[in-house]
Order: structure tokens, then sequence, then C-alpha cells
């Protein structure tokens, strides 16, 4: 199945798993707080790829065979201690190894799990360099539909070349993290970003990347954009963003609504990548206009080896004005395919 | 020095000029170490193919977690989380045939070597999908994980056995695996440094497919693990925090367990080549003492010109040393050669009793080659000790008397006899060890072995005399004459007697046993198999573990009309002690089926009713190796931790010398959960025939399963086949050890005969015929074998007695009853006999050629 | 076989042309170069000449222990160059007594039993054989030695065994090769006179081998072999 036309949502049915699509994430990037005010950063991501279509695989009897494989990338930024660590990893779709539930909200793999437990609190447990990271997530508001037409973000001209992209901002976080491996966790809270989305097509051949932004500002405005890169490095007509300022509908924003300049530069001592590192971002339509600066500049996720991409997701600081009003707040940003092409794989 | 030098030199000189006898005891070294080498490389290799076969897979993988029946596959990612777990790979193997290698529908090769199944989740740790770092190119390619985790059958097979067997990527492979036929597509080859020397024959498959495949569905061979930190400590904290049945072991250490299995079949062979290496070094020492005797008028001039005793000792061993390593140096080369093809033997005979083995036998290492030396040199020093120690003693003169010369070895009778006493003492010294241990039944052989070897030179001398006196009173003309030209060169024909009688008596020793052995085993038999028809995998061989019915066919075999009742049994291989035990779970569905145990103490309706009702009765291998009886404990382990039995009865068993455990198929399932029927018993309706039965059978599964459908006849005659089978490698070696104490026999007779050239000339001059001359030699030839025979008849039995009551019984845990088979030992006897006749067609042939002339002219 | 010879005429012992060589050239040498030598019975005849001469071989091809190159060597009237192995040893038994240098006696056998040998290998019993042998060790003075293993007795001893022994079948000839060679002059004296007053008492023909003086002086014929042959031949009455 592809990724084509309005759909209905159905919550919390759509925050499961979709296996008739190809591919699907459920990714979380949350800024948090040690009671000293520490801040701290993370990203917990499942992926979900199928292997064949359901109708080429034959029927097996073991339980562990194969038809999705999951992949966790998990990181944790401490500011304070200027660390950026992160882990991936990848497991078949089989027994409890890995797997997500088609009615509800509950994706694992292997001891990295999310799952929506009882009172609608979300349950958040992985580890990353052997630091256990326990999160319980509440939900503030409604889930967040992006596109032109609600929940479908087109990522290239063709139809079908696009993805059901559903979000979850502001949800509220209460939980442990440990600073050291194996050490006991310390009390956090914070708030954390939900992106959901599924799709089967693969991206459009002329595409290099995209940078992804995302913050819920102290004003109560939610913000996402993402910028489509081609390969010339233009900005792709399609890119896109969604604004929702408290109290108000969402508004689609399209490629002329905003503008993203790019300030300052970092090159990775791991995978020599040059990456964007400070940018301004305006929506004047909306009168938003913000400076964005990562909080370390180190949270490149290097692939393990042949295998994999890598790309920089780290904890930025926003701050700028929206409506006239000044407007902060920790969010994230994500950068793709400046480390060698990405080859539409995550 | 100089003086050493030259001494030597003249030795040498010597030797030089009569190379025979130094030949013959240069073979004699070389085929003892040889023998010895052989079984030694041979059974070392196949015990280090155990241990290596279990190398972890898991790249950094240094320990693993199993559990008796397997692990649950979903415990897998709760391993994960206990403490310094780094990272873990599940596994799951077995062996399987491979029928054939198809290519495009047609087969390339059939059948093909077996192969090991590797079943691995390619993302876990390991070199599936290439280690950083490691320069090594991965197992499964990034291109072909689709296909690897999406296709059941398919397979990457490891280059070695892909050259071997001829086969590609593309091609098929027709495979039997848990009792059915399977179809496995090769998708790539994978090269060796992936995985190591240890994979040269582990196909790789997906997980699931392996568990598919072997009809392990759910369950988990063992996980790999690799700690954080390599310490004891981390190792008991992760030891600690499994639940009870999960157990944390180093792989080396499964591998031990399994490898021990045939310590005892090993050391037993071990012990036959020890007993070539006695019967050499009874060659040498005659070699030695020979050559002091026949050089005493050397010895004698070399005194008289001012060589001191040390010296001339110092030389005499010297010159016994260097044989020993030359025959040393040979001995290792010859035997490892002889080991090469010793290993296929060993090999076949390893698998059909305990599992499947294929033996490379590596090259001696130079230490170990080193040791081999050193030890002959110094069973040669050893053995040429007294005859240096005489030619120390030899007076200074300037010519020798030949009369002297046997009055010294002679003189060597007392201390001989006093060495067969002491061996004597050893002996039962060693019988009566308060022990279970089955070394001293080992010890106590070789010393009655000495005690004979002893013994023999002087009963010679003392039986000759008397014999000679007989011949002449009878009139004999050849016997005193005979009789004398042996008495008159005991020195030699002493040893090479006894090195004779010794092998004649292990021979005898051996035939015993087996007989006895045999008897016993078909008196078993009798009783044990009961059934009509017997059905297993026809790879049980090949996979104990995997070896399946399969359930399908369990059903259609009991859905026939013919059929009365099915008699099932469940088999595991558990951990017990330090070692392996074998744990059965049966039904025993009729009456008869009851009547198969044959119990040695407990009741045996009782003990069967007990046992089923979830109680324990044991085999006797294993009651006497951990000292079990009824009443006791029987604790192993099961998947959820240690379970208790209480044992009813001990029965009879000679099917496995590791011995087992039976208890009924309810608890059998409850504590090992559904480990698949290994082979099932057929009780058919009265009235239908057991060969039609079979046939019918075999037509309804072939095609679709692998299955061997014995009836009963069959099946009795598969055990002797096997049992036969086992003991071909023991009358082997016996043959070879009796075959080079016949070759020195055969030398010493030769020189005997060639040294008496001139005498037989004399007798020739004196108008003796040629066939006279061959009726004396055939006459001393017929005594150089009695006497061997006079000592093998009692030592065969005392060994015979030995092997049957403390080794068998020890080391196996076998009591059988003592058979003395009269017509295998007076074969033997006869055979030595003859060859003793035969080694006397060269010398009578030389003799006929002889110029009378020539030989009375040389002197 | 015949055993009268058809020629009345013949001597004992007839040898026509004989050669004998050993080896292969270029290293063979030739122990005999044609010899013609007629003995008769009853003759003591001594040959002499140098180490290597052909002497032994003469004696050797005499007692059918050699065969001939070339030439005819006929005994008692029978070509013996001529014989199978067993008719050889039966010859050899029953004509020719051999006394050697290093007495051969079998060591492992008794004086008596190594008189008695050759008739027990002749086929008589054992009593007869050795009350044959009993009479002949007394005769060589050493009737008390009978029991007495060959290591036992003196050189010159051993050697009157082995003259006894040589006597015992009765044979026409006696060869003796050397039979002084390993004794010291005395007793070499006492044994060479008692062999030829045994062999003259019984009117054996005795053919010796020798470097010995005094055996020549007994003897009633000298020969003189030298490079394989007879130069000289020279007799005198006994």
């Amino acid at each position: 199945m592809q990724a084509i036309g309005a759909r209905t949502f159905e919550f919390p049915r759509d925050h499961g798993s979709h296996p008739e699509f190809k591919t699907e994430w459920w990714y979380f990037t949350g800024a948090l707080k040690t009671k000293d005010g520490g801040d701290l950063g993370f990203e917990a991501t499942w992926f979900r790829r199928a292997l064949k279509p359901a109708s080429e695989v034959p029927p097996r009897s073991s339980r562990l065979a194969a038809r999705e494989v999951f992949a966790f990338h998990g990181a944790l930024s401490d500011i304070a201690k200027k660390a950026f660590l992160h882990e991936k990893s990848a497991c078949r779709a089989a027994a409890n190894w890995a797997g997500a539930d088609e009615k509800d909200l509950r994706v694992f793999l292997l001891n990295n799990r999310l799952e929506r437990g009882a009172g609608g609190v979300w349950h958040l447990t992985y580890m990353v360099k052997g630091h256990r990271i326990e999160l319980k997530l509440t939900p503030q508001a409604e889930p967040l539909l992006h596109g032109e037409v609600p929940g479908l973000s087109p990522k290239g001209p063709e139809p079908g070349q696009a993805s059901y992209y559903v979000s979850m901002p502001r949800l509220k976080a209460e939980g442990t993290v440990a600073r050291e491996p194996g050490a006991a966790g310390e009390a956090v809270t914070g708030e954390v970003w939900f992106d959901h989305e599924f799709f089967s097509n693969s991206m459009p051949d002329d595409l290099a990347g995209w940078d992804w932004f995302s913050v819920a500002l102290d004003d109560g405005t939610d913000l996402m954009l993402y910028a489509l890169r081609a390969k010339d490095g233009s900005i792709g007509p399609v890119s896109a963003g969604t604004l929702r300022r408290k109290g108000q509908p969402a508004v689609h924003l399209t490629r002329e609504d905003f503008k993203i300049e790019v300030q300052a530069r970092w090159t990775s001592p791991h995978t020599k990548a040059a990456y964007p590192a400070q940018w301004t971002i305006e929506i004047p339509k909306h009168e938003v206009a913000l400076n964005v600066k990562p909080l370390l500049a180190d949270q490149e996720l290097q692939s393990g080896g042949g295998e994999g991409v890598s790309y920089w997701e780290g904890l930025c600081r926003y701050e700028g004005t929206v409506g006239g009003s000044p407007a902060a707040g920790n969010g994230y940003v994500e950068l793709v395919g400046y480390a060698g092409a990405f080859g539409g794989k995550l | 020095m100089n003086a050493a030098a030259a001494v030597l030199g003249v030795l040498w000189s010597d030797l030089r000029r009569r190379p025979g006898t130094a030949l013959a005891s240069l073979s004699a070294v070389a085929s003892g170490v040889a023998v010895f080498v052989a079984i030694l490389l041979a059974g070392s290799a196949a015990r280090s193919s155990f241990v290596s076969a279990v190398q972890a897979v898991a790249g950094r993988a240094t320990h693993e977690v199993t559990a008796e029946g397997g692990l649950d596959e979903t415990r897998f990612p709760a391993l994960l989380e206990l403490p310094h777990v780094a990272a873990a790979q599940p596994v799951v193997e077995g062996r399987i045939a491979v029928e054939a290698v198809l290519r495009g529908g047609t087969s390339v090769r059939s059948p093909a070597p077996p192969l090991r199944i590797l079943g691995v989740d390619p993302f876990r740790v390991g070199p599936f999908l290439g280690e950083p770092g490691k320069g090594t190119a991965p197992v499964v390619r990034d291109e072909d994980l689709t296909e690897f985790l999406t296709d059941p059958h398919a397979v990457v097979l490891p280059r070695r056995w892909a050259d071997e067997a001829g086969a590609q990527a593309g091609d098929t492979l027709r495979v039997a695996a848990a009792g059915q036929i399977a179809t496995l597509r090769v998708l790539a080859v994978y090269e060796l440094d992936a995985l190591g020397e240890a994979a040269r024959d582990s196909a790789v498959i997906d997980i699931a497919a392996a568990q598919e495949l072997l009809d392990k569905c759910g369950r988990l061979d063992r996980v790999d693990i690799a700690l954080d930190e390599d310490d004891p400590a981390c190792e008991a904290e992760l030891s600690a925090a499994l639940p009870p049945g999960e157990r944390l072991q180093r792989p080396e250490r499964r591998g031990e367990r399994v490898a021990r299995m045939i310590d005892a079949f090993r050391l037993n062979l071990l012990a036959l080549g020890g007993l070539a290496l006695v019967v050499g070094a009874l060659l040498v020492f005659n070699a030695a003492q020979f050559s002091v005797v026949r050089r005493n008028a050397l010895l004698g001039q070399l005194r008289a010109l001012g060589v001191t005793r040390p010296l001339l000792m110092g030389a005499v061993l010297a010159e016994v040393v260097a044989l020993g390593f030359v025959g040393g140096a040979l001995g290792l080369a010859l035997g490892s050669l002889l080991a090469n093809r010793l290993a296929g033997r060993l090999a076949e005979t390893i698998t059909d009793l305990y599992a499947f083995v294929q033996v490379d036998v590596a090259p001696m290492t130079w230490p170990a080659a080193m040791l081999v030396l050193l030890g002959t040199a110094g069973v040669a020093a050893a053995a040429g000790f007294f005859p240096a120690l005489d030619a120390a003693r030899t007076p200074p003169r300037m010519v020798g008397l030949r009369s002297r010369e046997e009055g010294l070895f002679r003189a060597q009778l007392p201390r001989l006899a006093f060495f067969a006493l002491a061996f004597c003492a050893a002996g039962v010294g060693a019988m009566n060890f308060p022990t279970r241990a089955w070394w001293p039944g080992l010890i106590a052989a070789f010393a009655f072995v000495g005690t004979g070897a002893c013994l023999l030179p002087a009963a010679m001398a003392l039986l000759l005399p008397p014999l000679r006196k007989l011949g002449e009173r009878m009139g004999l003309l050849a016997l005193p004459l005979a009789v004398g030209a042996l008495s008159r060169s005991l020195s030699r024909t002493g040893g090479a007697a006894s090195a004779l009688g010794v092998a004649l008596a292990m021979t005898i020793g051996v035939i015993t046993m087996v007989k006895s052995f045999e008897s016993e085993v078909r008196r078993w038999i009798d009783g044990a198999i009961r059934a009509d028809l017997f059905i297993s995998d026809v790879n049980e061989h090949l996979a104990r573990e995997d070896a399946r019915v399969p359930n399908a066919a369990l059903r259609e075999l009991a859905a026939m009309p013919e059929v009365e009742a099915l008699d099932t049994l469940r088999k595991i291989d558990l951990a017990y002690a330090d070692r392996t035990m074998l744990f059965f779970g049966v039904n025993l569905p009729t009456p008869d089926s009851r009547e198969r145990f044959e119990f040695l103490s407990g009741d045996g309706p009782s003990a069967i009713e007990g046992m089923l009702g979830g109680e324990a009765i044991v085999s006797e291998p294993l009651a006497n190796r951990y000292n079990l009886g009824v009443g006791d404990t029987l604790a192993v382990n099961g998947r959820r931790g240690e379970v208790t039995f209480k044992i009813l009865g001990v029965f009879r068993d000679f099917s496995y010398d590791r011995g087992y455990a039976v208890t009924g198929e309810k608890r059998y399932l409850e504590i090992f959960g559904e480990t698949g029927v290994r082979n099932v018993a057929v009780y058919l309706k009265p009235g239908v025939e057991r060969e039609a039965a079979a046939r019918s059978v075999r037509e309804r599964f072939a095609g679709r399963y692998v299955l061997n459908v014995r009836s009963n006849a069959e099946l009795r005659g598969h055990i002797l086949d096997v049992f036969n089978h086992t003991f071909a490698l023991t009358y082997l070696l016996q043959t070879i050890a009796t075959a080079f104490a016949l070759g020195g026999i055969t030398v010493t007779l030769f020189g005997l005969f060639l040294e008496r050239a001139r005498e037989i000339a004399t007798l020739r001059a004196l108008g003796s015929a040629v066939s006279h001359v061959g009726r004396l030699f055939a006459m001393e030839s017929l005594l150089m074998a009695l006497f061997p025979v006079l000592l093998a008849l009692p030592l065969g039995a005392v060994l015979a007695w030995i092997l049957v009551h403390v080794i068998n019984l020890r080391s196996y845990g076998w009591s059988i009853a003592y058979a003395w088979p009269w017509s295998p030992v007076l074969g033997t006897c006869a055979l030595a006999v003859a060859a003793g006749l035969c080694a006397t067609l060269v010398p009578w042939a030389l003799a006929r050629r002889q110029s009378i002339a020539g030989a009375l002219r040389e002197e | 076989m015949s055993n009268a010879s058809p020629d009345a005429a013949e001597p004992l012992i007839r040898c026509r042309g004989v050669k004998r060589g050993y080896g292969t050239a270029p290293a063979r040498t030739v122990a005999l170069a044609g010899v013609d030598l007629d003995v008769p019975a009853g003759q003591t005849l001594a040959i002499v000449g140098p180490s290597g001469s052909g002497k032994s071989t003469l004696l050797h091809l005499i007692g059918a222990m050699e065969i001939p190159d070339e030439g005819e060597v006929r005994v008692a009237g029978r070509d013996v160059t001529k014989l199978a192995d067993d008719e050889a040893a039966r010859f050899r038994r029953e004509k020719i007594g051999f006394v050697f240098q290093f007495f051969n006696l079998i060591p492992t056998l008794s004086s008596l039993d190594n008189v008695a040998l050759p008739a027990r290998m002749a086929g008589r019993g054992a009593a007869e054989a050795r009350a044959k042998a009993r009479t002949l060790l007394e005769r060589v003075s050493l009737g008390e030695r009978a029991e007495s293993r060959p290591d036992a007795l003196s050189g010159g001893q051993q050697q009157r065994v082995a003259i006894a022994r040589a006597l015992v079948n009765d044979p026409r000839i006696v060869l003796a090769d050397e039979p002084t060679g390993a004794l010291d002059t005395a007793s070499g004296e006492a044994v060479l006179k008692l062999l030829l007053e045994i062999v003259r008492e019984r009117g054996t023909t005795l053919l010796m081998a020798t470097h010995s003086e005094q055996a020549v002086a007994h003897a009633e014929r000298r020969i003189r072999v030298e490079d394989g042959r007879i130069v000289a031949d020279e007799r005198r009455a006994p």
C-alpha cells in the first residue's frame, strides 16, 4: 500500500504498526532537564522495514521467521558533560525479539521498548551505551497531522512519493536518565516530540537529504519544518512544515512560507562531513523569526560500518519571536544526507 | 673425547659389518613407535575435533548460555539485559546429510559430504554481516540479506565444503534432516577466514530456517555470549543472574564434556599402542643384549687396549640410545603416515559409538615429537642398561671365548627372575589398589606382561636342557640339535620369544574379552530387542541430538492397520558431573515392551510402573560410573532447573557406555520439553508378518522420510555389525603388534641361521642333506613359537580377566561373564606357529644355495 | 647306481683337468688351473703349498662339496661332480670323513654325540651309533670324556674327537684340511700321529692339506700345489 490520498486516522490504533506499508518509524526526540537544571537531549527511534510484501513470504512454522526487520537508534546528549552517546541495533520482528502492535502503540526492539499503558501514559525505556533511560510520557495535545491533506506529507513530485505523517508534540516527560553507564537514573522532566511516519515508496531520485526542525516553544507554539534538499543543493518545492500556535488550529506551511538560512558550519571529525550548524528561520506570514543553535556541536550518529547512514540529530536552542513576543525552547534538528549518499534508506 | 670417538668408531665399524641385527632392532623400535604415535595422533585428533567443533561463532564470544533441551527462544531479549553481556548470538545447530548437489535439476554430486548447520541471526554480533575493523568478508553479504532472512531454504556454504562438493551459488542441495527430505538453495559461498577453521563444514542459515529444518521450533541450542569483561567475577555475577536450568559456560567446556565421552575408548586404544611400544622395547633389549654378547670378544680386546669401564659402558649405551633416536625418528615419520590411515577407521568407530566426528590429523608438534624421541631413547637406554653394564664388566683379554658369551646371559637369569617377581608384585598391588578407577587395571596388565616377559627367558633356560635330554632319550636327532642351538643363543632367542609371547598374550586377552563381550551382548539382544519393527532416522550417526522420527510419520504409522502399538523413545544428552549422560523418555505401551529391561537390581514390574509414573531406572554403566543404586536419588538439570528422581532399578545395557536413565514420557516432557521422538519400536498386530510389514512401511515412507525401517532380525544383525566394527580397530592394532613380534622372531631366527652358516656347512660336510637342515630349522622355529604360546596362554587368560573384570567394568561400566574362546585362541597360536615355520623358508632357501666349502672357509 | 667300477684299474680318486675359480672377472681368482691326480686306495697323501694355492679347493671337490668349472672328479668309480644334493650328502656320509682345521664340532653336543652324529645321519639307531662312537672315542683315548662338551676340551682333544667323528661311518677316504693348523706343535704332533695310525690301521685313504713339516714327513706321498697346479709329486715308502 502506498501513501496516496487522505487517510482517516484513528488513535490509538494509528499509533500502532501499519505492516501494509513497507517502511515505518516511531521517532522520539526530547529536551529534558535534570533537577539541577542541566540540559539533556535524547533520541529514541524505532524503524520498521518489511523485507518482502506479505504475499511473497511463504507461511513459516518458526516464530523467528523474519518478514520485517526493526532498527533502533538511541542517543543521549548530556550538554553539561559535553557528551553525546548513541547506539544502533537491528533485529528481526519475531517472537518477543522485536515488533510493533497493530492495534495500539507498542513498539519494541529487544529491550528498547515503548508502550502505551494504563491511563494513556506511554512508557519509554531504552539503553544507550549502558545508560538506561526510562520515561513516562503523557500526551498534552491532540495529534498533529502534517500536510495540506491532513496526515499526508509529500516527499516528491509523484503520487505515492509521500508518507503519512503524524506528530505528538509536547508529550510531558517524567522519569530517570542514567548519566553514567550502569548508574542509577537521575530524575528528569521535560517535553518530548513524537513523529510517526509510514510509507512504501522510496524517495525521489534527486533527493540529496533533508534538514528537519521541531520545537515546542515556551509560548505554546509547536513548529515542524522540513527542507528536502535536491542534489544541486536547492531546497525542493515539496518542502513543508506545520505551525500550531497556542489555542489555534494547525497551519500547513509550504515551501514559499518559510526561509531557512545557514549561519555556521561544523565539520564532523568522525565522518569529515560538513554539517550546517546554526540557522535563522523566518516565517514572515506568521511573524515567526527564530535563531537555532546546537547545544552541542557533535551530535552525529555514525553508522557502524558499511550498513546504515550517518546523520546529525541533536538538541538545539531555539530563540526568537513569535507574533512579536519573545519565544524560546529546546528542540531538535535532524540533518540527513551530509555524510555521503543516504540512498533512501534509514 | 678422542678415546670415546675411537671406541665408538670401533663399535660402528663392527655394526657395519653386521648390519642385519642393527636393522632388525631399528625396525622393531620404528614400528613400535609408529603404532604408538599413530594411535596417539589419531586419538587426540578425534578428541580435539570434538573440542574445536564447538567453537563460538559470535566473534568475541567467550561464553555461552545453555539449558538442557535447549533454551526457549523468547529468553533471548532477557539474556541481553543480564549484567556484563556485551553481545549475544543465538545459535541453532545440527548436522545434516547431503544426498545430492543439484544444478539446473541434474545432480552434480551425490552424495556430498555431510554439513553442519549453523543457524544464526545475522543482526547479532559476529562476522555475519562483517565486523567493523576486521578485514574479512562477511558471511552474509548485504545484497543477500533479504533472501537469507526470508527464504527458509537459503544457505550460505563454507568455501572448503563447496569446493569439495563442487557446489556453487545457485545450486540446490537435497538434504536429509530430522528424518525428512528437504532442499536448500545455495545463496552464496563464504570464505573461511570469516568464521575460522572450525567452521569448515558449517553451512550458515537463518536461525528460523534452522529451527524448521532441524525440527527445533521454539528452541535455541545455545546463546553465545561476549562478556564486557572476561574475568571470573563478571562470569560469576552473570551466572548468578541466570534462572534455574540455564547454565553459563565456556564453549571449550562443553567440548571437553563431549570429548570426555570418548576418553575411556581412546585410552584403551592408547594402551594397545603402549603394548606395541612394550613389544618394541623388548626387541630393543634383545638387540642390545645380543650386541654385547656377540661382541664379547671385541669388548674384551678394547678393555685390553686400555678402554676404561665407564667409557665402554658409555659407548655401548650411546650406541643403544642412538638406535633409539634413529628408530624413534623413523617411527615418528611412519606413525604420522599411519595416523592418517588410522584416523578414518577411528572416526568411523567413534561415529558409530558416540557422535559424528570427522578427524583431520594435525602434524605432530615439534615439542611432542621431541618428547617421543626422548622417550624412545629413554626406553632404549633402559633396555640397554644391563647389557651395557655387562659390557663394562667384560674382563680384558685378547681372544674371546665363545663359551663364555652365553654364560654372561645366564648370569642375568636371576636378575630376570627378580624382575619377574617385582613385576608380579606390582601387578598384584595394582589389582588391589582401592579405587574404582580403571587405570590400576591397566598398570596391572602391563605389570603382568612384564612378569611374563622376564619369566620366559628364564623358563627357556630351565626347560630347554630337560627337553634336550628328552629328545636324546627318544632318539630324535634334530630336537637336541635345535634345542642346543636355541639355548646356546638364549640372549637373543629369549627376548624375541618374550616379545612374541607378550603380543600373543595380549591378542588372546583381547580376543577373550571381545568374545566374552559378544556372547553377553547376544544374550542381551535377545531380551532387549522385542518389538517387531524399529524405525529411526537414517542419519542418526550424523546427528544424535537432531535425529527424529517426524510426527507426521508417527501419525501415519499409528494409523496403519497392521500396527498394534508404538513404543516411542525420546532422548536427550545431558551434562552430568563432568561429562555427559543420556536421559530417555519412554511410554512402553504393551506388556511385552515392559519386558525389555533386564533388571540387575530392583523389582522389575514395580520399577517399570514407578518409572512410567515419573521416577527413574538407570543403566548399569551409569550406576557403575557414578556409584548409583536402587533407592538413591538421581539429580539432573532440566530446562527449568534441577530435578530429582528416585532410582527404582538398575538394568543391563550395552548400547551406551556413558550410561543413561529412563523415565516415563510424561515426566520427560515436563522436564525437557518436546525434544522430538528419536526412534520408535513398532508392535504389530498378531499374525502380521514382520518382513512384509517392514516392506509396506518402507514403501509408504519412500521419498518423503529418510527413516531406517528395520525388522527385529535386521536390528539384531545391525547391532552385532556395529559391535564387530567397533572391535575391528582393536583387532587391527593387535594384528600389527603381533605381526612385528613375529617379525622379531623371524629376524632372530634368520640371524641365528646366518650365524650358524659354518655349523650348517659342517653338518652338510658330514653328510646332512639340505632337507635335514630344513627339518632342523623347522624344529627350531617350532620351539621359538611354542615357548611364546606356552607363555601366552596363561598370561592371555590373566589379561583377559583383567580386561573383563577390571578395565571394562570400570571404564565402561559393563559387567560381563568371562568366557574362554578355545578355537580363536588356539587358532591364533597355530597362526603364530605357522608364521614361525614360514620364517624358516628364506634361511632354508639360502642354505640350499650356500656353498658348503665357502661357508667352511669363512672364519 | 652301480657301485662297482667298470674299470678295475681305476684308482680310488681320479681327477682329470680340474679347474675351479672364484668370483667373476676381473676379480676372479683361479684356485685350480687344471689338476690331474690319481690316488690309489689306502694311500696317505699330503698336499702342501702356500696359502691360497688351491689345497682346500682340491679337498672340497673330492668331497663333493663343490663342483669344478671344468674337468672330472671320480671317487670310487663315480663322477662326484654330477651328484644331486641328497646324493652328494649320502656320498659324503658313506664314503668320506672330514677333519677340519677348527674342529667344527657341534658345540651343543657331547663328544659322544658329535662322533655319533654322522652315523645317526646315515640312519643308524641311536644305540648302535653311540656304541660305535664310544669305541672310536676310546681309540682316540677320550673314552672318559665322552660326555664332555667341546668347550670343555682342549684343542688337541677336540681334534681327536673330530677324527673319531670322521671315521664313524667307516669311510674309504678321510679328507683333512690343516688338521694341526689350530694346534700347538706338541698336540699337533700327537694328533697327526694318531690320525696316521688310525687310517693305516683301517686302510683308509687320507688326503691332508697341510703346512706342517711333520705331516709331510709322515705321509707316503707328497704333492705340491702352486698357483692351482701340481708342481711336484713325490712318493716315498711308508
